[in-house]
């Protein structure tokens, strides 16, 4: 993707920037960019579980009082990675509640069954400070990378 | 398309994308020199060009001054398409369906208002809910927002917000014919069901605002502005009701794209014919939530007149409130428009741009029949805002359509980065300006610096002959979410 001059590339690592990052927050002019690496297609859906969140806002004394089931049926792993981002920001925002645990249970190109965990916002400690308005098709990707797995995606905010 | 896109200069303010390859016609981009500079920066460009390639487009694929890179559309794109062979695109209308503006005016001048302006903006803060996840003070059940659905801004009138004569300066009249209830999914009801009412974050906002320059006295008298009058300004969509219906109806496009055989450059371009079952469809649930946003600026008006009610103590009859007009700038409508001499009817798409018609259209407002439609230009929230009206060029060129704003020039980290929002607050607040918002970040992406220069992107329509300068506005007080 050509970005324009005005690129900021923030990296988010497993611990302190010896390993690979887990995702790339690539902003451009309006919105939102990720790039998201997983060694394995379950991780890689886990890491962007974690990354929707930490674009949303910053939780402090995160409490795993409520526990959902996810189930996705889609047309390939592209729609799958759409919708399941979706439907965790549809939660988020209709059941005000914020997810730090996603644990992928069953996944194929057709199918997805996750487990959340999180809790309702506090406004004490959680900063909500971000809407996503959608997750966009655009340049959604969802491919094999050197080291595992690779996505990419735009959330329209 | 993602190769070099060439482009040719016409003229001052107009460039274009030679048709080549799969592109069915040319691009039209309205810029000046200084802003083709920055539109050049993003993939704009190519998106005008991919979105030339659609089958049964009208005329030419084109774009405003304020153009940025959007999902499927660029964010400034306005395309027309034939009823009977032309497509109807969710990318073409955005996520944000009739987001727009609505302008009031009053006869109050700014020195009445200035030592209220904290209070007047402290109430309009506490009484219009704003912010990411806010919940609003109405609280509707699915069979009510079926009602808003259809009702629009008539339903909220029904409900007690505004006055009928409202509706008559409302773009559609308030409320878009053709919507179904039964063509929007549960989850957009879902969403929708506590957000009436509310303001949302980002780049909307409620501002109070005054008259600082008259450019055209009697259009200025036709709309009831002055100068050193006060004025209210209210930009916000459909919220989460419409994000929605927008992402369902991208979902089910590309579901049902393979069964029309339409080639996509970029798959945020899915469409179906305008006659197709989906076709028709989005038209309907697009219609609900265009309507949806009419009924929430409609509610916020009747709202922000409230609170300045009980700010100044001022009968609704000294005040002088009344709405001068409201637009949608993220819409897809089907209208009649002369092509090569013969009238015919098309789909436009207008995302991120606004409809600016003539003096003499039918469809302005009979009181301003002879002036010609306002069009609302908000800048950014420290510098100016303008009020335009429709121009003859825009029915001959851009199927009545201008610009909308005053689009983005630095992401929302750079602004972060580069600017001092300390710095910033202490500006306006030098120079008078209120300003209250949900949170820090929200400034910090919002500040002046991070947006266009509007006047330019004005200049360049002005010079286009696409509408014309009626009066600015410079803001007193501004609410964020």
């Amino acid at each position: 993707m050509r970005i324009g001059s005005s690129l900021f590339i923030r990296l988010c690592y497993n611990n302190l920037g010896m390993e690979k990052p887990k995702y790339e927050i690539v902003e451009h002019t309006a919105d939102v960019a990720l790039r998201i690496y997983g060694r394995t297609l379950e991780d890689l859906f886990g890491v962007a579980g974690e990354a929707l969140f930490e674009i949303i806002g910053a939780c402090r004394q995160r409490n795993r009082t409520i526990r959902r089931t996810i189930e996705i049926e889609a047309d390939g792993l592209e729609d799958l990675f759409h919708d399941w981002l979706s439907e965790l920001n549809y939660l988020h925002q209709t059941r005000r509640e914020v997810y730090f645990d996603f644990h992928v249970l069953r996944l194929n190109d057709r199918t997805l069954e996750a487990a959340v965990s999180g809790e309702p916002i506090d406004p004490e400690r959680h900063k909500i400070d971000r809407e996503i308005k959608a997750v966009t098709y655009h340049r959604l990707s969802v491919e094999r990378a050197a080291e595992g797995w690779q996505a990419f995606v735009i959330f329209d905010i | 398309m993602e190769t070099r896109i060439e482009l040719k200069r016409l003229n001052d303010y107009l460039w274009e994308i030679p048709q080549s390859g799969a592109m069915r016609t040319s691009g039209r981009i309205y810029a000046s020199a200084e802003l083709m500079q920055q539109i050049r920066q993003d993939q704009s460009l190519a998106q005008v060009a991919n979105v030339a390639c659609l089958p049964g487009i009208v005329g030419f694929s084109m774009a405003m001054p304020d153009m940025h890179w959007g999902y499927g559309f660029a964010i400034g794109g306005v395309a027309a398409f034939d009823r009977d062979e032309g497509i109807i695109s969710p990318g073409g209308v955005g996520y944000d369906i009739n987001c727009g503006v609505r302008l009031m005016r009053t006869a109050l001048v700014r020195e009445e208002v200035e030592p209220h302006l904290s209070d007047l903006v402290g109430a309009i803060f506490s009484t219009v809910p704003s912010g990411v996840g806010s919940s609003g003070r109405l609280k509707l059940k699915p069979k009510e927002l079926e009602r808003v659905v259809t009702g629009g801004a008539r339903w909220a009138l029904q409900q007690g917000h505004g006055e009928a004569a409202d509706l008559e300066h409302i773009e559609e009249g308030g409320c878009m014919r053709g919507a179904d209830p039964g063509q929007i999914g549960s989850k957009a009801y879902e969403r929708g069901r506590d957000q009436l009412g509310t303001l949302g974050s980002g780049n909307h906002f409620i501002e109070i605002g005054c008259v600082d320059e008259v450019y055209d006295e009697e259009a200025a008298q036709t709309f009831g502005l002055f100068l050193g009058g006060v004025t209210i300004t209210i930009h916000t969509g459909s919220r989460g009701f419409g994000h929605q219906v927008a992402e369902d109806s991208l979902r089910r496009f590309a579901k049902a794209a393979p069964q029309y055989g339409i080639e996509l450059p970029d798959r945020q371009l899915c469409c179906a014919p305008i006659r197709s079952k989906d076709g028709q469809a989005y038209l309907a649930a697009m219609a609900g939530a265009v309507n949806f946003a009419f009924a929430n600026r409609q509610v916020i008006g009747e709202w922000v007149h409230r609170a300045f009610q009980q700010v100044l103590r001022t009968p609704p009859h000294k005040l002088g409130l009344r709405v001068v007009y409201e637009v949608a700038h993220n819409i897809a409508k089907m209208e009649r428009h002369s092509v090569e001499g013969r009238l015919r009817e098309v789909c436009v798409h207008r995302k991120g741009a606004t409809r600016a018609f003539p003096a003499g259209h039918e469809d302005v407002p009979a009181d301003y029949r002879q002036v010609g439609q306002p069009v609302l230009i908000p800048g950014d929230m420290g510098r100016y805002s303008f009020v335009l009206a429709g121009a003859p060029g825009a029915m001959e060129q851009t199927f009545g359509s201008t610009c909308h704003g005053a689009g983005r020039r630095l992401s929302r980290k750079q602004a972060m980065k580069q600017v001092d929002v300390g710095r910033v607050i202490d500006d306006m607040t030098r120079r008078g300006i209120v300003l209250m918002a949900k949170g820090r970040r929200t400034i910090a992406e919002e500040v002046p610096e991070a947006y266009k220069d509007v006047s330019l992107v004005v200049d360049t329509v002005v010079r286009a002959g696409l509408s014309r300068k009626v009066v600015r506005l410079r803001p007193l007080g501004v609410v964020k979410g």
